[in-house]
């Protein structure tokens, strides 16, 4: 009997904390926390996550997505004369920061910019060091080596960093220029760009407006890039260095400069290429490119998990006390998007500003892109972030990868992100699993 | 409805024979990866795969007897697999068969055929939807008798066993069918499973319909689903003794 009696006391409460959970998970889904990508979130913490067509993507737009998909997997036979990857997938396996673990060369993870502190790339090897060439030399090869680096929490415990370092061999065209400067590069994750596209101007260059006005040390400054489509100067969004002002312009610079496919928004060959006699003409005509750009227009941002795990909220409380919230931020509202009623009006939260920040000595690369100097780079948008160790697990953080986990990430940080770094050492060992309990959560 | 039992001892009497004389002389054939049909396959776990070019077939010997050996065969970005084979088991042994389908290192989808007496209890399992859910339909020779939509994994189509083919004075079992894998023009993935006759199959809401052919397609809901386009590996898990393939295309 008195078995029995814990049995079933057992299963009261087993029953009860069932009822807590679905009380608080009812509470969740009504507030909207979890969706990070409003009414188009996808519910899936697996493999798949970054893959999903919008939640509430027109049934009609289904078979177009398919297809569109299978441009983003496909070999593209038009690539060269140099080029670093042959498809999309090469560097976004599963629509990730990364290529297929094992199965490329290990260099694919990364890419090499070149550029120069006047802007502009090398008058020969043009913005990114090209390994393959078709029908012409490999404009070089390079490896990426790392040094370790450690320092200590104003609690005692120690922490490793690490810095990478890279090696050019077998440059087919001669040194680079003297002013020539490389930064290494990992790709960035491509799912939810629709909804960043979709966030009107105003509301970004708000947030870069109040910061000056304010006096503050966090600044954001709006990246202005030429837009091929538009024909003038936009607001940049994509990229690193938010160089790119739409999915168009994005899709057709990754065709060039990663697989050397030319089109009429990026129609003129590479330097080195010119020089040894390579068509310039498009190899590929605009649908193309507009129909990557729509696949990626149409990827889910997957839901927040553990939202309402108190460790996770005290994280939340915390991003937000020490300041990380200041450029990351949580919430936009796209605006109105012709032919895309799933990504219009949606209350969005990718943990970005969408603007350029001066992050520091230590992570500055020395290359100026439009607006952009060395040390200033985009927001990286955090939704998805706790996903990426699944899907993407040898990218590492931040644009070269030297970030082994999100911890490492906010340690690099500096400049206008110097103040919210320095809170975060100083935090006790529980507020900081808390703190990144939280960006696991996104 | 079903040939005579002499019939089909003597159609077996070739596989029995060569089985036998395989077992006796297995370990200097037997290999972990084979050739065939222009097909990489890979033994998995425990399993040998032995070819055997008189009768144009791969026998996989697993060892495992849960069914956690098999065989994978690489079809680099396919659309289609389609293979005849033959499970072979002892008499009320609890056969085996899991199908796994494999595309970007991972399994998409799994079919599993386990007999349960004097039947086999198919499932299936797909990854495109966030709810996944598939269709069942059941063929007639070619026409449709029956389609079920909503299940589940845990879902149970029943199939009785009289498709297959009992042999030996202890009552050894053959079961002969055509498997099938693919990737349709909208993007789901999909099942299929021939009998070489009609029997009568249970689907799961009950219903009874006679049929030989069954088809799992995966239910695509275009809010959030996946869009699989291709798959790279069939792998075919097995306690089979042995598992048979005798013709595999791919497309």
């Amino acid at each position: 009997m008195t078995r029995l009696r814990q049995t079933s006391g057992g299963r009261r409460i087993v029953l009860i904390a069932g009822l807590v959970s679905a009380c608080l998970l009812i509470a969740e889904a009504q507030s909207g926390e979890g969706t990070s990508g409003g009414d188009t979130t996808v519910f899936d913490a697996g493999a798949t996550a970054f893959g999903r067509a919008l939640a509430n993507l027109d049934p009609l737009r289904w078979n177009e997505f398919r297809a569109d998909k299978e441009r983003f997997v496909r070999k593209w036979p038009q690539r060269g004369p140099v080029a670093d990857a042959a498809a999309c997938v090469d560097c976004h396996f599963l629509d990730g920061r990364g290529p297929k673990p094992g199965q490329v060369p290990s260099g694919l993870s990364h890419l090499l910019r070149l550029g120069r502190p006047t802007g502009g790339g090398d008058p020969i090897y043009g913005i990114q060091l090209r390994r393959t060439g078709h029908g012409v030399p490999a404009q070089g090869q390079f490896a990426v080596g790392w040094e370790e680096t450690s320092g200590r929490y104003a609690s005692g415990e120690r922490y490793s960093l690490r810095r990478p370092f890279v090696q050019v061999s077998e440059l087919a065209y001669g040194p680079f220029d003297p002013e020539t400067r490389m930064s290494l590069r990992v790709p960035l994750a491509v799912f939810g760009l629709g909804l960043l596209e979709a966030v009107p101007e105003p509301q970004i260059l708000e947030w870069a407006d109040r910061g000056e006005a304010d006096g503050e040390v966090v600044s954001g400054k709006p990246q202005r890039v030429y837009d091929p489509v538009a024909g003038r100067l936009s607001l940049g969004r994509f990229g690193w260095k938010a160089g790119q002002p739409s999915l168009e312009a994005q899709s057709a610079a990754a065709l060039f400069h990663d697989i050397g496919v030319t089109s009429p928004l990026q129609p003129s060959a590479f330097p080195s290429a010119v020089a040894n006699g390579v068509e310039t003409s498009p190899e590929v005509d605009r649908a193309e490119v507009v129909a990557l750009a729509q696949y990626l227009r149409a990827l889910a941002v997957p839901a927040r998990r553990g939202t309402a795990d108190p460790a996770v909220r005290l994280g939340e409380r915390l991003f937000a006390d020490i300041g990380c919230g200041d450029c990351h931020r949580q919430r936009l509202t796209t605006g109105h998007v012709p032919d895309w009623p799933a990504l219009s009006h949606q209350a969005i939260q990718p943990y970005t500003d969408l603007l350029l920040h001066d992050m520091g000595e230590q992570l500055a690369d020395g290359l100026v892109d439009a607006r952009a100097s060395g040390q200033e780079w985009r927001t990286t948008p955090l939704w998805g972030l706790g996903l990426l160790e699944l899907i993407s697990p040898d990218a590492g953080l931040l644009h070269d990868g030297r970030a082994r986990s999100p911890e490492e990430a906010i340690l690099w940080h500096g400049g206008e992100a110097a103040k919210a770094r320095a809170r975060f050492v100083v935090l006790r060992s529980g507020e900081r699993d808390a703190l990144l309990a939280f960006l696991r959560s996104l | 409805m079903f040939r005579p039992f002499r019939l089909r001892a003597v159609t077996l009497l070739p596989s029995i024979v060569g089985a036998l004389l395989a077992t006796a002389t297995w370990t200097n054939a037997q290999s972990s990866t084979s050739l065939f049909h222009g097909l990489k396959h890979t033994a998995i776990g425990g399993a040998s795969l032995q070819l055997d070019s008189a009768r144009d077939a791969l026998e996989v010997h697993p060892h495992d007897p849960v069914g956690g050996d098999g065989v994978a065969v690489h079809v680099d970005e396919a659309t289609g697999w389609v293979a005849r084979l033959r499970v072979t088991g002892p008499p009320a042994s609890p056969l085996k068969v899991a199908w796994h389908a494999i595309a970007d290192g991972r399994t998409i989808s799994t079919a599993t055929l386990q007999r349960d007496g004097n039947r086999f209890v198919l499932r299936a399992a797909f990854t495109g939807a966030t709810k996944p859910t598939y269709s069942a339909s059941v063929y007639n020779d070619g026409r449709l008798v029956a389609s079920l939509g909503g299940l589940t994994p845990t879902a149970n189509i029943v199939v009785p066993e009289g498709f297959c083919d009992t042999f030996g004075s202890v009552g050894f079992i053959a079961c002969d069918l055509v498997s099938e894998f693919y990737n349709d023009i909208i993007g789901r993935c999909a099942w299929g499973h021939t009998l070489p006759t009609p029997g009568t199959i249970g689907l799961p809401n009950g219903a009874q319909v006679t049929g030989n052919e069954l088809r799992l397609v995966e239910e695509v809901r275009p809010g959030g689903h996946y869009p699989y386009l291709s798959f790279d590996a069939i792998m075919v898990l097995t306690n089979a003794s042995p598992l048979t393939l005798f013709a595999e295309h791919v497309r």
